[in-house]
């Protein structure tokens, strides 16, 4: 019965703990958590839940000890260093119990001890007879009688272990222990029961696009959206001082690359821009790699003002490309006097790019162009004198567009930059600076960015003159012997070179 | 009633007008377009090939009239297409309800000009295929509120011996 009710009451208490306590992962030190002497029962458990340890002690008598008993308990709640957390006391006819509580710190021994006692309830009167020897009293000898000569407590479990006093036969009938006297002090001391945890050392866990990756070497591919989650232990625990390094500089990595597109048609506003990576004190982070190579992420912050840190390492892959761009014609007047051009795109187009690519394993992907001017500069020779034109920015539509007759594994391209003469124009000259990006998105993850991969810079000027009605060249300089180059930077702008926008020369 | 039908002949005889000047309406922009897009003596057809379909999207503030059209080529073979900037290979001719061209702003005046610098490309069009373009109106023309406008759009394209003409429109906007 006891035995049952004590269960039932620890039962419960930890089956509370437990369904909620899937993170709390405490360590139960040792265990001296129950006892059992005759009649008596007593117990202490302690759990971990949301941040909050609970202790719990209880002494229990049965039933027919609580005819000269009643039961008590005290429970107290030390941390390791002895420090008195909580306490609380109770006494009952049967159960005594009680639950203690205080917050968690991690990594820090908590001791529930209860301390239990049992209270001798009835006491008895030994009844004497005198004078001492007289015999016998069965009132015909008038010199004998009966007097109350103490008050006794039962203790018939003898719990005490003092020495009884007197006690007659009658006596018997409350126990099976040798009757104790206790006459100044009625609650008796079992002893103490304990239970001690340790609860998880502070702890943080880095998570990237929320997988945890603490530890790890994760491979990664640049344009993949590095969101970078923190998760604390104990969960409830105040983070301060958080601070992400992340390697690398800005052209290594950045918090994004936009790109406003324009229509179809390039005479709306449009921009590119990089934003750099600048927060690092939130607990969470998001960037996009560039560049390649191996890179440790760390993560330090304080929790509940104990210091943590937690680290991954990123194998960062970058793909290889290669731009190749050829030149196979000349400047040269065309379409029936009316363009200045470089190649004909019916033809053969002034410059032709194409490239190759190779994506790491693992990783999929695609590759895009992107041309911008640094400068496209013009003149026009016209009746009323010059019109001259100083544009730069994206060179018309983003992405820039493919050749009908590309495939995807060349991706061919062209250009053929030319200057159309207005009727009554008499004179034309341009100068062309211009760079084509070639960039590379991945598959990988969410919300991944165009990265670039390689560059290519070309320039082109020619002058063209007109007499009668003969259009002449006057001067040229073709592009020739083009390279690319490997590159991080992006390309940016912020205007359309269609647009009218004037630059700086 | 009475009201109304005068509206409706104003509309009717703009349109008339329109259709009227307009070979001979904004001569710089016809000049241009006649050099640029190599018009020549040849006779020009219309296009049985291409299709353009144009609407506009009228922002309610008047910040934004957007021309946006596609190029359809609805025939059963490919078709070759020598693409430069919109302002080049298209003739976009606004009039007013009196039949009047609506000029061009500064900004409109630079992308005009600008275009005669843009490169050229070779896109062929499949059966079926269509080239989508746009353009913002409303920064490129001097257009007023409150006042109705009508939009013409087409393009010739050059064949081997001969030119064929596309058109779209005329589109009729109400400015708030």
């Amino acid at each position: 019965m006891k035995k049952s009710l004590i269960c039932a009451a620890l039962l419960i208490f930890i089956s509370c703990l437990a369904a909620t306590r899937s993170n709390a992962q405490q360590i139960y030190l040792f265990s001296q958590s129950s006892c059992e002497q005759d009649g008596v029962d007593c117990a202490s458990s302690i759990g971990l839940y949301g941040g909050t340890i609970y202790g719990y002690s209880a002494t229990e008598v049965d039933y027919w000890t609580s005819d000269d008993y009643s039961a008590y308990v005290d429970g107290q709640l030390y941390d390791q260093n002895g420090t008195l957390l909580d306490n609380e006391w109770d006494e009952e006819d049967f159960i005594a119990q009680v639950y203690t509580s205080t917050s968690a710190n991690p990594g820090t021994v908590y001791t529930e001890v209860g301390y239990h006692d049992v209270i001798a309830r009835y006491y008895y009167e030994d009844i004497g007879r005198g004078p001492e020897g007289c015999s016998p009293c069965d009132g015909c000898n008038t010199d004998c009688y009966y007097f109350y000569d103490n008050w006794y407590w039962s203790d018939p479990f003898g719990f005490s272990f003092m020495n009884g006093g007197y006690f007659g036969s009658w006596e018997n009938v409350y126990g099976f222990g040798p009757p104790a006297e206790i006459e100044n002090d009625e609650t008796v001391y079992l002893g103490q029961t304990s239970q001690s945890l340790q609860t998880p050392a502070a702890k943080v866990d880095i998570r990237l696009n929320g997988n945890s990756v603490t530890g790890q070497t994760v491979s990664v591919i640049v344009g993949q959206k590095m969101n970078l989650t923190t998760s604390v232990q104990p969960s409830n625990g105040t983070v301060t001082n958080s601070q992400w390094t992340v390697p690398g500089g800005d052209f290594d990595r950045i918090a994004n690359y936009v790109v406003v597109p324009p229509p179809q048609g390039g005479y709306t506003p449009t921009s590119a821009t990089v934003t750099n990576l600048t927060t690092l004190t939130n607990s969470s982070v998001d960037f996009y790699w560039i560049t390649g190579g191996s890179r440790t992420v760390q993560y330090s912050c304080k929790i509940n003002n104990n210091a943590v840190q937690a680290q991954v390492t990123l194998n960062v892959q970058r793909p290889t490309a290669t731009i190749t761009a050829a030149t196979n014609s000349s400047t040269q007047i065309a379409s029936q006097q009316t363009v200045l051009e470089l190649g004909d795109p019916a033809l053969t187009p002034g410059i032709v790019f194409t490239r190759t690519l190779s994506i790491p394993s693992g990783f999929s992907g695609s590759t895009q162009w992107v041309q911008v001017f640094t400068h496209k500069n013009g003149t026009l020779t016209g009746p009323n004198g010059d019109t001259i034109l100083h544009t730069c920015g994206l060179d018309g539509l983003y992405p820039y567009l493919l050749d009908s007759d590309a495939t995807a594994t060349n991706l061919k391209t062209s250009d053929s930059p030319n200057v159309g003469f207005p009727q009554t124009a008499t004179g034309a000259s341009t100068d062309y600076s211009a760079t084509m990006w070639l960039l590379f998105r991945p598959t990988t993850g969410t919300n991944p960015i165009w990265v670039p991969l390689r560059k290519l810079s070309w320039s082109w000027s020619a002058a063209a003159s007109k007499s009668g009605s003969t259009w002449t060249i006057t001067s040229h300089s073709d592009p020739h012997n083009l390279s690319d180059s490997g590159t991080t930077d992006f390309p940016l702008w912020a205007v359309n070179a269609d647009s009218g926008q004037q630059c700086s020369p | 009633m009475v009201i109304k039908k005068r509206w409706q002949l104003a509309i009717c005889l703009a349109v008339a007008i329109f259709s009227a000047i307009r070979v001979f309406g904004d001569s710089k922009i016809l000049r241009t377009w006649e050099a640029t897009q190599g018009r020549s003596n040849t006779q020009i057809a219309k296009s049985k090939r291409l299709a353009i379909r144009a609407v506009v999207d009228h922002h309610p503030d008047n910040a934004t009239l957007t021309l946006k059209w596609s190029l359809k080529n609805v025939s059963k073979e490919d078709i070759r297409l020598i693409e430069s900037s919109v302002l080049r290979d298209y003739r976009i001719l606004i009039v007013d309800r009196y039949g009047k061209p609506v000029p061009l702003t500064q900004e409109g005046e630079r992308a005009f000009q600008v275009s005669f610098f843009s490169s050229r490309r070779l896109v062929v069009l499949r059966p079926g295929e269509e080239l989508k373009r746009e353009i913002n109106l409303a920064s490129l023309y001097h257009l007023k509120p409150s006042n109705v406008y009508i939009i013409n759009l087409d393009r010739q394209i050059a064949t081997q011996d001969a030119s064929e003409q596309v058109r779209a429109g005329p589109i009729r906007v109400t400015l708030r």
